[in-house]
């Protein structure tokens, strides 16, 4: 068995852009609630700009900031992200990527959908660019998400510990002397002690009971007045055994037992120079390895990766009127694996992933050895002919070594204050990204696609109506070129697709008081994409209309209530007209109509959160109650059928789910 | 990766309810076809110009269903997924000039292609010359797909041992008989049985995997069936590396069928096209 590696270099250079007027209002109006800013800071037209601690107060989002970035507008709300982020502006999930301080993250949440892998009490910001994004990222045609680590406490000892059903968590920070801090994390998920409570014991035996864990360590050193070392560690790992009694129904591909386990760890080095001189540096280290082994019955894959990703940005300002940022980031990845089961479905529109397991044919391999070796390298300039003018264009150039290909990518954002309450925004821009990688290996797709292209343009502005009343309001069209898209037989993946997105997006913020906080955003929008065949459809995750609401009140002594109201238009879904029985599986074969005619329900769910906190110098305890889907509304999240696809019903998703959680701070 | 995942397998694992069983025969139903080439019952796969009978298990709750049929056969080639679909013209076809009670069969002589395509109506009560035509009766579509030049063999359950309640259960001598005959083994009303299958260890195929990912074996797959009463479950597995070739299933008794005949139908899968299927019959008393 040969072995192979992944691992991935991020090389870049330079300071991170001035501090955001979200930034600078932190203080005592951001006390509390469900707060939720809209910044632009020089780079894009939109960014979103959220403290962590306000996400952290969002009903329904568990305390979890990485997960109530769903609050905000151009996210669509799914169940799952497998993919590896939210579904962004009409994107896939793999189109889109989480960064934490400039690194991607592998995996954001425990078991596809739970909580994220990283305290949100660690977190100073999460900041959402849902496209045309900077040339500071490239390999993607989506969006981005940043999450900043906030360094750790330097004033005294911090603790917390957090006991809830779903997890425990415990936190401290500490100084360590005038020039250095740091924090530790830790939170292990509670599942276990109850979950062969919950599953049918006739139908498999819990081996093992799903656990996930975390952790975080993160030291700041000042190792020079204008020198500052971070070092930070974490990971995560989530992982489950269950032994089926019997084949799930008829399925002779689901049988025999179900065994998991996804994790990553990782270690960064961070040193930032910010000389009083014009030029200031940015240099980023991350090394890590990632682990994701799969059982299902007989099907069975296992990675094996070791990454590195580096990242150096350097920034000179050139003038009162002009700023310049360039820097190199490289991802080099080395993996070992073996793989049996189907052949992996297109990234998005294929009909038969509904289909029993039995139905389609299994390969395997043994050695899908595979190496990535991506450089890029980007320079951005920030022009401000006028004070209320400001131009950034940009170019990024990559290399993408797997494949023998490069591209470059032009960008243009620009912001124009009309007045001192109104900013018109707008960015035009090319964006490249390869194929999922397991496309390309030979043995399992097609070692020549190449990456593909979109086109990103939007338009916006933004409205201080009144004191503590912002209206944002944008609109934009993607198009997709080259789209990667699956077909039956050899070569199974071709570079023949394409998207266009169009939509518009609203948001409100109203803070009215210290203790009051409204925020409410609408998307609505529309995501196609085409394949070979040239006809246009509706994208897996279309959702034409995406509407929120999220307040809170302080109400004093303690008392804090907070509220999340969500209505989203139902996921496309492809309609069964009949089906065929397969006398050589013994299953039958569902025969679809046009795809993704058909709209589940619209979802919608209320979630409510109630917290009474007690000053006990120097202790805070806490106790709070979150209700997810306070009014236990159905919503349906999937289709499922009788055997011979006679007869078919709806799925629901969670009922009323109650979180019960107890908090203390030193 | 992304090809299959841990979750989307947990979530079928709450979908212990469904909306019909497929063990139950309560309409007219295909439950398999079996391969033979040149008049050899062990082939599973032809060659090209071969002589190929593809005989087709029918069943319903009456126990002589008359049935029209009509098949066509093309060439296909490998998919990742989704229903296979011709790649070529049709190269044979036949029908049934009258309904009849016999199984379906379907002769042909083996194209030079990677993988031949057979797809088929069975009509209740109906003639029908093409894959297209309407059908008065109940109807089902299928297919079945042949991969030419393969070395594979059709396991058997014609020399399998089956047990009621740990009775030998033999084969009945007229399948088609709407009421109990001698020979039937009883079965008491409402009570739960114990069905076992003993196969051989010819039936399955060894397996040549030179990166040892395979078992030594290939798999088997039993499905049964039951026009009367109810299977615990559809389907038995015995993996391919696993010694034990027995397996058990419990099927309860109607309560409310004393005197009447209930059949059983077994069928064998190796998941490579190999099938073979076996028929029982018990009757009911009080």
């Amino acid at each position: 068995m040969r072995r192979r590696l992944l691992a991935s270099i991020w090389l870049a250079a330079l300071l991170w852009p001035a501090v955001t007027r979200g930034q600078e209002a932190e203080g005592d109006e951001l006390e509390y609630g469900a707060t939720v800013e809209v910044e632009a800071p020089p780079s894009e037209p939109v960014r979103r700009s959220v403290p962590a601690e306000d996400l952290r107060q969002v009903a329904g989002a568990r305390g979890d900031a990485l997960r109530a970035v769903e609050i905000l507008p151009g996210v669509a709300r799914s169940t799952s992200y497998e993919g590896g982020a939210p579904v962004l502006r009409g994107a896939g999930q793999h189109e889109s990527v989480v960064f934490l301080d400039g690194a991607p993250v592998p995996l954001l949440y425990h078991f596809g959908s739970a909580t994220s892998f990283f305290p949100s009490r660690l977190l100073e910001r999460v900041e959402l660019v849902p496209s045309n994004f900077s040339v500071r990222y490239g390999r993607l045609v989506g969006g981005i998400i940043e999450a900043r680590t906030k360094p750790p406490a330097r004033d005294r000892l911090h603790a917390m510990l957090e006991l809830s059903l779903i997890d425990s968590a415990a936190l401290v920070e500490t100084p360590l002397g005038p020039d250095a801090s740091m924090a530790v994390g830790v939170r292990r998920s509670n599942l276990d002690f109850f979950f062969s409570q919950l599953v049918p014991a006739d139908a498999y035996s819990v081996v093992a009971a799903p656990v996930y864990y975390d952790y975080q360590a993160i030291g700041t050193l000042r190792v020079a007045r204008d020198h500052r070392l971070r070092l930070m560690a974490y990971g995560s790992r989530d992982s489950l055994k269950l032994l089926f009694s019997k084949p799930v129904l008829d399925d002779p591909g689901l049988r025999g037992d179900i065994e998991g386990v996804l994790a990553f760890h990782r270690a960064n080095v961070t040193l930032e120079s910010t000389p009083s001189g014009p030029w200031s540096q940015r240099v980023s280290l991350t090394a890590g390895t990632l682990t994701r082994q799969q059982v299902v019955g007989p099907l069975r894959q296992k990675l094996e990766s070791v990454q590195l990703l580096g990242r150096v940005e350097e920034k000179l300002v050139l003038g009162s009127a002009a700023d310049l940022v360039f820097g190199i980031d490289t991802d080099v990845e080395v993996a070992d694996g073996t793989y049996h089961g189907p052949r992996p479905p297109g990234p998005e529109g294929d009909t038969s992933m509904g289909e029993g397991l039995a139905l389609s044919e299994n390969i395997s391999i043994h050695d899908p050895a595979f190496e990535i070796v991506q450089p890029g390298a980007f320079v951005e300039l920030t022009l401000r002919p006028d004070r209320r003018v400001t131009l950034i264009p940009g170019l990024r150039l990559d290399w993408y070594g797997h494949l023998r290909h490069g591209s470059i990518d032009p960008r243009l954002a620009t912001r124009v204050a009309v007045t001192e309450n109104t900013t018109l925004k707008g960015g035009v821009g090319l964006f490249t990204q390869p194929p999922v990688w397991y496309y390309t290996v030979p043995s399992l797709g097609n070692p020549d696609l190449d990456p593909y292209h979109a086109l990103h343009t939007s338009v916006g502005v933004e409205q201080r109506l009144a004191a503590g009343v912002t209206l944002g309001v944008e609109g934009y069209y993607k198009y997709i070129y080259d789209d990667v898209v699956a077909t039956p037989g050899s070569p199974y993946f071709v570079n023949a697709g394409s998207g266009r997105i169009f939509g518009s997006e609203l948001s409100l913020e109203l803070r009215p008081s210290a203790s009051t906080f409204v925020y409410a955003a609408y998307s609505l929008s529309r995501s196609e994409r085409r394949g070979p065949a040239g006809q246009w459809r509706l994208f897996d995750h279309d959702q034409t209309h995406v509407a929120s609401a999220t307040a809170s009140q302080r109400l004093g002594a303690g008392w804090s209530v907070g509220g999340r109201f969500r209505y989203v238009s139902g996921d496309p879904t492809t309609p069964v007209t009949g089906a065929v029985y397969d006398a050589r599986v013994g299953e039958y074969r569902p025969s679809f109509g046009p795809q993704n005619s058909q709209r589940r329900p619209a979802f919608h769910q209320l979630d409510v959160r109630v917290e009474k906190e007690w000053k006990l110098s120097p202790l805070t305890l806490a106790v709070y109650l979150e209700l997810l889907n306070a009014y236990n509304a159905k919503n349906q999240e999937g289709t499922r059928y009788s055997y011979d696809y006679a007869k078919s019903e709806g799925v629901s998703g969670l009922p009323l789910l109650p979180n019960l959680g107890i908090r203390g701070e030193l | 990766m992304r090809p299959w995942t841990l979750f989307a397998a947990l979530g079928l694992l709450g979908c212990d309810d469904p909306l019909a069983h497929p063990q139950d025969i309560d309409r007219l139903r295909v439950l398999g076809a079996r391969v033979s080439v040149n008049g050899d019952a062990s082939r599973a796969s032809p060659a090209p110009g071969d002589l190929v009978s593809l005989e087709w298990l029918v069943a319903d709750p009456d126990p002589a269903p008359a049935v029209g049929w009509a098949f066509a056969a093309c060439p296909s080639q490998a998919r990742s997924r989704g229903t296979p679909e011709c790649v070529g013209p049709v190269f044979a076809q036949a029908s049934a000039p009258a309904p009849s009670a016999a199984l379906p069969r379907f002769d042909f002589t083996a194209a030079d292609a990677e993988r031949i395509l057979v797809r088929g109506v069975v009509c209740r009560d109906g003639v029908i010359t093409s894959l297209t035509d309407s059908c008065a009766g109940e109807r089902e579509s299928v297919l079945f797909e042949l991969r030419v030049g393969d070395d594979n063999a059709n396991p058997t359950l014609g020399d399998a041992e089956l047990w009621l309640d740990d009775a030998p259960w033999p084969a009945p001598s007229d399948l088609g008989a709407a009421a109990c005959a001698p020979g039937d083994l009883p079965a008491a009303s409402g009570a739960k049985l114990d069905v076992r299958v003993v196969l051989a260890g010819s039936d399955r195929d060894p397996i040549e995997d030179p990166k040892g990912l395979a078992p030594p074996f290939e798999p088997l797959f039993v499905s049964q069936f039951s026009t009367l009463g109810h299977f615990a479950r559809p389907l038995s597995v015995i993996e391919g590396s696993s010694e034990e070739l027995e397996l058990g299933v419990d099927w309860r008794a109607p309560d409310d069928a004393v005197g009447q005949r209930a059949r059983f139908y077994f069928v064998v899968r190796d998941g490579r096209g190999g099938v073979d299927w076996s028929a029982r019959t018990a009757c009911l008393v009080p």
